[in-house]
């Protein structure tokens, strides 16, 4: 396996079993890699759009669907949980974990809260509730904040 | 990518100059982000091409050039 896919697998572990964001040491050390292969995999990985770094840094923001900072949507699965940017990351960690679980966010109109929950592999949402794509995916990875 | 209680929160949002963009159900996205997301963290995971994307989105009715990655 090369190192940069060592280094995405490692991002993916550590946020699936730690709910966190390693440092590059941490992943050098677990890896057995030199840090600086590790910093440069992981601006592989960014400029791939597979990770974002926080703006104006090398920090690592985003392991896609995973946010290491808190964000509008939080998604809990029993007593563990993790944040996520949107409502497609939301609903994407709970698909890679392949748990049911429930994430929360608010309505960005009136601010009122909206639960999902996902049981036996089904999603269950308040009536009504309704999905919003602002950005067309031609222009997703300009400004994935924004997005 | 947000989530809002109903059409009528969204199109209130839209109306103070939020893009118009796309709508769609909360089981499609749920059944994009499954398909999406499944996988991601295994070794063998390829991110896709724009065609796969396009053949992905199709599969839950999203067919339109706003979901074309080219």
């Amino acid at each position: 396996m090369s190192a940069v896919n060592e280094v995405r697998v490692e991002l993916y572990r550590s946020f699936m079993e730690e709910e966190r964001a390693p440092e590059p040491r941490e992943i050098a050390d677990r890896l057995q890699l030199p840090v600086g292969v590790v910093a440069s995999a992981l601006r592989t990985l960014a400029d791939e759009d597979v990770i974002a770094f926080l703006p104006d840094t090398e920090d690592i923001w985003l392991v896609h669907p995973f946010c290491a900072t808190p964000a509008p949507f939080q998604v809990t699965v029993e007593k563990r949980r993790w944040d996520a940017i949107c409502i497609w990351d939301a609903l994407g960690i709970l698909a890679l974990l392949d748990s049911d679980g429930s994430l929360s966010t608010t309505c960005p109109d009136c601010g009122e809260g909206i639960v999902l929950e996902i049981l036996s592999g089904e999603v269950m949402a308040p009536p009504g509730a309704i999905v919003h794509f602002g950005v067309p995916v031609s222009r997703w990875y300009e400004d994935v904040g924004f997005t | 990518m947000l989530l809002f209680r109903s059409e009528e929160h969204l199109e209130a949002w839209i109306k103070i100059g939020s893009p118009a963009g796309e709508a769609l159900s909360v089981q499609q996205q749920w059944d994009l982000a499954r398909a999406w997301f499944r996988g991601r963290h295994l070794p063998s995971w390829k991110k896709r091409t724009a065609a796969e994307s396009r053949s992905l989105f199709a599969s839950v009715g999203l067919v339109s050039d706003f979901w074309s990655f080219e």
